[in-house]
């Protein structure tokens, strides 16, 4: 048992190795100012997308758990297994004729798409953790809709959060769709690869670095609340 | 009373069929593991849809209405888990019936554990017959309210539900908790109800129990 503990460990760290080492040892660490803007940016983008998403998704996760709701299933997570790029094609008939291509609208309705399946999947999932006696025991004591709602997400709080901290990082992280519709504002995805292309990687790196840094503080707190969720 | 006539259920490869049941008093619904007795609960009680009969409560044709609007309580076999404290939970659903839940859980001799933060399983599926009661509903459904519930929990389940007066249909799979429980006892077997029958043998059951229970006590050393 502890063998493979240590094993995964060492896969861990090996990993997070791989990725940052060889950037810190070759280049130096540049965070520009526009790379701090872009990072601004991002948050305020991805926390409006975030706002937007998670009531869509915790109401739409509770009305596919079943009947006609379920086909919701296969629909909002088929998004998952398509490249970005693409979803930022077929966002852009809207968004460029609604004349909001690089805004800050285009950007949050960009990361909303691409994140509503976290969203939705983790709440669905800590929801139909509950089993259907859960819901039949609600609606016999007389409760219906939102009554239901609302008994139901305190009870899967703990998911709530949980998929409240990965659809903000999955837009926050969002770049192929952003590249077609939104350019601008810069978001720090747009930035790091516009960078690297017009100035080379020693531009970018410390930026790409900070990322991880960051996604590595969230990767704790995310396995923080999954301990504390238990399965919900 | 509850009145289940002429009921065919089709689902997840079972097919039940039940000509007629009466339940006035307790009738204990018996049947093996995936004979279909959750699966027949759930559609009298309105989550599945039949595929023809009826089901009336106090003479009424409840079959088209919706589960929340039938009034039948119903404490499904897993146990439920609400996000609020025994007491909360007691004074949110009495709140939304309008009712006062003293009596009930007094009744049920739950006022003890109210407070506790982590309740047994027994204990938990008091508070939800609890809980449905202060709906006060004409019909009870239990299923299998004492599924892997240890002897102790067992028995403090069973002897709460003594006080309680009204129909109840009380789903197991166990033959000797169905004598101990049951007025009457139909048995659902190959898709079919066969049953009701007086339950002749509840008071040797409670003597056998009775004796088993003191031995057991004896020998852990409980009171």
């Amino acid at each position: 048992m502890v063998r493979i503990q240590l094993y995964a460990l060492s896969v861990g760290l090996f990993y997070f190795s791989f990725l940052t080492i060889p950037a810190i040892i070759r280049y130096r660490l540049i965070l520009t100012n526009e790379f701090l803007q872009a990072l601004v940016n991002t948050a305020v983008a991805s926390t409006f997308s975030t706002l937007i998403v998670l009531p869509l998704a915790a109401l739409t996760a509770q009305g596919s758990l079943s009947g006609l709701g379920k086909a919701a299933v296969p629909v909002l997570t088929a998004t998952v297994s398509v490249p970005h790029t693409a979803i930022g094609v077929l966002l852009s008939p809207l968004v460029f004729g609604s004349g909001t291509s690089d805004t800050m609208a285009a950007i949050v309705l960009a990361m909303a798409v691409v994140s509503l399946p976290i969203g939705f999947t983790v709440i669905r999932g800590a929801m139909a953790s509950l089993g259907h006696g859960y819901f039949e025991f609600l609606r016999s004591m007389g409760l219906s809709g939102l009554r239901i709602t609302a008994l139901t997400l305190r009870s899967v709080r703990t998911a709530v959060l949980l998929a409240f901290l990965l659809s903000w990082f999955r837009a926050f992280s969002e770049l192929g769709a952003l590249l077609i519709v939104a350019r601008r504002p810069l978001t720090v995805g747009v930035y790091i690869y516009e960078f690297f292309l017009s100035r080379g990687t020693e531009f970018v790196v410390g930026g790409a670095l900070a990322l991880v840094l960051l996604s590595l503080l969230v990767g704790f707190g995310v396995a923080r609340l999954e301990r504390d969720a238990g399965g919900r | 009373m509850l009145e289940v006539v002429d009921f065919e259920v089709r689902a997840y490869g079972i097919e039940i069929r039940v000509e007629e049941l009466r339940v006035s008093g307790r009738t204990v619904l018996l049947g093996r593991n995936g004979s279909g007795k959750t699966t027949l609960m759930r559609a009298v009680l309105g989550f599945l849809r039949p595929e023809r009969g009826r089901v009336l409560v106090d003479g009424s044709d409840v079959t088209d209405l919706p589960p929340e609007r039938r009034p039948m309580g119903y404490v499904p076999q897993t146990q439920v888990v609400l996000p609020m404290r025994p007491v909360e939970q007691l004074e949110y659903f009495a709140r939304l019936h309008g009712t006062d839940w003293r009596p009930v859980a007094e009744q049920l001799g739950l006022l003890e554990f109210l407070e506790k933060r982590g309740l047994s399983g027994g204990e938990r599926q008091l508070l939800n017959v609890a809980t449905v009661l202060l709906r006060r509903p004409k019909v009870l459904v239990l299923d299998e309210p004492t599924l892997n519930l240890d002897f102790q929990n067992k028995l403090l389940v069973l002897r709460a539900l003594r006080s309680i007066n009204m129909p109840i249909i009380y789903v197991t799979h166990d033959p000797l908790e169905a004598l101990l429980v049951a007025d009457e006892i139909a048995v659902l077997k190959n898709g079919r109800l066969e049953g009701p029958e007086r339950n002749r043998m509840r008071e040797w059951a409670e003597e056998s129990i009775g004796k088993f229970a003191s031995l057991y006590a004896e020998l852990l050393g409980l009171e």
